[in-house]
């Protein structure tokens, strides 16, 4: 028989109807088959690790919070918690059960969003409005505590900034107890939708071994059976709440929509909890001393582990602040899953690592 | 198999969830963070604390002229500006700022008072050493020895805002 | 000085990473920060069950330093990105940018080096 494919190269990005962000990848084609990708970045860096060594330690938290919307509050507290370790400052136990609320929320909302945007994906469009219907009960809490939608600013160096009153503590378990029960029915769709299943399901397989070693992170890796969740560490309350990683074996797209869908019924949880348990108290305390040293803050955002290296150097100024996020981490595991699939299958699979290409790029 | 069939008849059968944005606009929340509004020029010092605090870099304070200006397009909203200005003059309107065509700043000029005063030093006959003078300061510019019975002032970090003057139990801040 | 961290030479790097590796550490990524010094300071960031142990390095500017994306090969993006951003000098990565990662042609080179001198202007009013 004669062998009529051939090998074509497609640049698929910067821009293209499924990605949020600019990304690119050059793909080599068989056919209709990925061979290999390679990405390409660069689209969206904005230096603001630079800049928050030319602002002082109060300011950064801005800075750094502008290096991701969706996971925003989470880098702020990732910020926070390395000065306050740096200086060592010791949080107020109300502070830090508001920043698990405000964490928890920003999850939820990250994994709604998420879901709406898996959905279109594969062109499920009311799935798609649905999940973000949902969400927008998320963000007016956030609105009404924190005074702004997703860039909330509620972390300074020290505590936060706003504290939560009883009433609204009540309304925010009974909003999570609602979002929890409209979350059944889009939940059935995603895990049992004929299409849906059709569309994730083998599609995009990183086993377990594959996930640890290309250092994946979050959903990703626990889509792929490694229960690592860096909450277990305990920062913030999580010490004191009752939470679980939730993991999944088969590592496909499918057991990462299982894994999101799962954290976000823990996500609800938590904040159930935390809404409970809350001490009464200060909200905020001045930081002890000014920073000096070096440290390794790291902490669990929606798409998985982020970490941060600081070095004080003693004065209002820091003299670096690298951020490693979580997106980053998971582009290798990103190409291990492209090759072999059909180019048809590409969004389903990129979008199923959750990319945020601002927060690469920084 | 056909699971999406539920929520599509549950949503025939409910109200839409959207408004009839403009024309049903939703209630601001009381305590969102929706635009700064500006200053209240009767009571601003001009002593530049906001503008050195902001991490946009969005105001402009010019104390001998008496002019307080932001650049509402750098500006992020984080109300800092509000939370540290020692006479809590700034305001932020919860309601968010409607899209605009074309840049445009909001400049105000204070009220005219006499020449900007800066503390110079205290009575030494009336201060206590309480140190309420240096919690006060939002600069972090005076330091108090209660047993030395000292007080100092960091002339650089000072911003001239007098907060140390008004919560002087004494009144024993003596102004230049 | 960083907990859990390792002072190396640089001959040491490989040998000491694929023994990280043969325990069964995961690569997390690599840090670099400017001494001011004409020296810059190297971490490289493994971790096993949240346990974070660190490799610590100082280079200077023109050392050249070994490639460890033989050992993991997701450690080519940050590779990438330190060549770029700090102009240190690795051999041999996987996915070699060549300094057009995140930098296009026109941008400052090396970038987060102190001596790079970038300073935030006030961009002039347009009326």
């Amino acid at each position: 028989m004669e062998d009529n494919s051939f090998n074509s190269l497609i640049p698929f990005g910067p821009q293209h109807p499924v990605l949020p962000e600019p990304i690119q990848i050059k793909l080599v084609l068989e056919d209709e088959k990925i061979i290999s990708a390679e990405p390409a970045i660069g689209y969206v860096h904005r230096g603001l690790e630079k800049l928050a060594e030319k602002k002082d330690i109060h300011q950064s938290i801005y800075v750094v919070e502008r290096i991701c919307g969706i996971c925003s509050f989470m880098h702020a507290l990732c910020y926070c918690q390395g000065l306050e370790e740096l200086t060592g400052t010791e949080v107020p136990p109300r502070a830090r059960y508001l920043r698990t609320i405000w964490g928890e929320l920003h999850r939820t909302h990250s994994h709604l969003l998420w879901l709406g945007l898996m959905a279109d994906s594969y062109g499920f469009e009311s799935l798609f409005y649905q999940c973000w219907r949902i969400r927008e009960k998320v963000l007016d809490i956030m609105e009404a505590t924190a005074g702004s939608r997703v860039i909330i600013s509620a972390n300074i160096l020290g505590g936060v900034r706003r504290d939560i009153g009883p009433d609204m503590l009540g309304h925010i378990q009974k909003t999570a107890k609602e979002i929890a029960d409209s979350l059944r029915d889009i939940e059935k769709v995603f895990l049992n939708d004929y299409t849906v299943c059709h569309r994730t399901q083998g599609i995009g397989i990183l086993t377990k071994e594959e996930a640890y070693e290309l250092g994946a992170v979050g959903p990703v890796l626990r889509a792929s059976g490694v229960p690592q969740d860096v909450r277990s560490l305990g920062y913030a309350a999580y010490g004191e709440l009752d939470f679980e990683p939730a993991t999944e074996t088969a590592g496909d797209s499918y057991a990462r929509t299982k894994v999101r869908l799962k954290e976000l019924r823990n996500a609800l949880s938590l904040i159930i909890q935390a809404a409970e348990k809350i001490p009464e108290g200060e909200i905020s305390v001045k930081l002890a001393r000014k920073p000096e040293g070096e440290t390794v803050s790291r902490l669990e955002q929606p798409r998985g582990e982020c970490l941060y290296y600081i070095k004080a150097n003693g004065t209002d100024v820091l003299s670096r602040v690298r951020v490693r996020t979580p997106t980053f981490a998971n582009i290798p595991a990103l190409l291990k899953m492209l090759p072999g699939h059909q180019l048809s299958a590409l969004p389903v699979i990129l979008l199923s690592i959750d990319p945020c290409i601002s927060c690469t790029e920084r | 198999m056909f699971e999406f069939l539920r929520p599509v008849f549950r949503n025939l059968l409910r109200r839409p969830s959207t408004r009839e944005y403009p024309f049903a606009v939703r209630e601001p929340f009381r305590d969102a963070r929706g635009h700064i509004e500006g200053i209240d020029r009767e009571k601003c010092v001009f002593c530049g604390i906001c503008a050195k605090k902001c991490p946009a870099d969005a105001i402009r304070v010019d104390r001998q002229e008496r002019v307080w200006e932001l650049d509402s397009f750098k500006c992020v909203v984080c109300s800092v500006c509000a939370e540290s200005c020692p006479k809590k003059c700034i305001s932020v309107s919860p309601v968010h700022r409607a899209p605009a065509g074309e840049k445009s700043r909001c400049a105000i000029e204070g009220a005219k008072m006499e020449t900007p005063k800066k503390p110079a030093g205290i009575n030494k006959e009336a201060c206590v050493f309480c140190g309420i003078c240096a919690k006060a300061c939002p600069e972090g510019a005076i330091s108090v020895d209660r047993t030395e019975k000292m007080w100092s002032l960091d002339k650089e970090k000072c911003a001239g805002c007098m907060a140390c003057a008004e919560k002087c139990p004494k009144k024993a801040i003596i102004a230049e | 000085m960083l907990k859990n961290s390792k002072d190396i030479t640089i001959d040491e790097l490989i040998s000491c990473v694929s023994n990280l590796k043969y325990r069964g550490f995961r690569f997390v990524t690599a840090s670099c920060a400017d001494n001011r010094d004409g020296t810059f300071s190297l971490y490289y960031h493994f971790d096993k069950q949240l346990e974070l142990e660190n490799i610590a390095l100082t280079v200077s500017r023109d050392t050249a330093i070994p490639c460890i994306t033989t050992l993991y090969l997701c450690a080519f993006l940050v590779e990438n990105e330190m060549k770029e951003l700090f102009g240190l000098t690795i051999e041999n990565i996987a996915i070699d940018y060549e300094g057009r990662m995140f930098l296009t042609e026109d941008a400052p080179r090396e970038p987060m080096t102190y001596g790079a001198n970038i300073l935030i202007e006030r961009k002039e009013e347009e009326s």
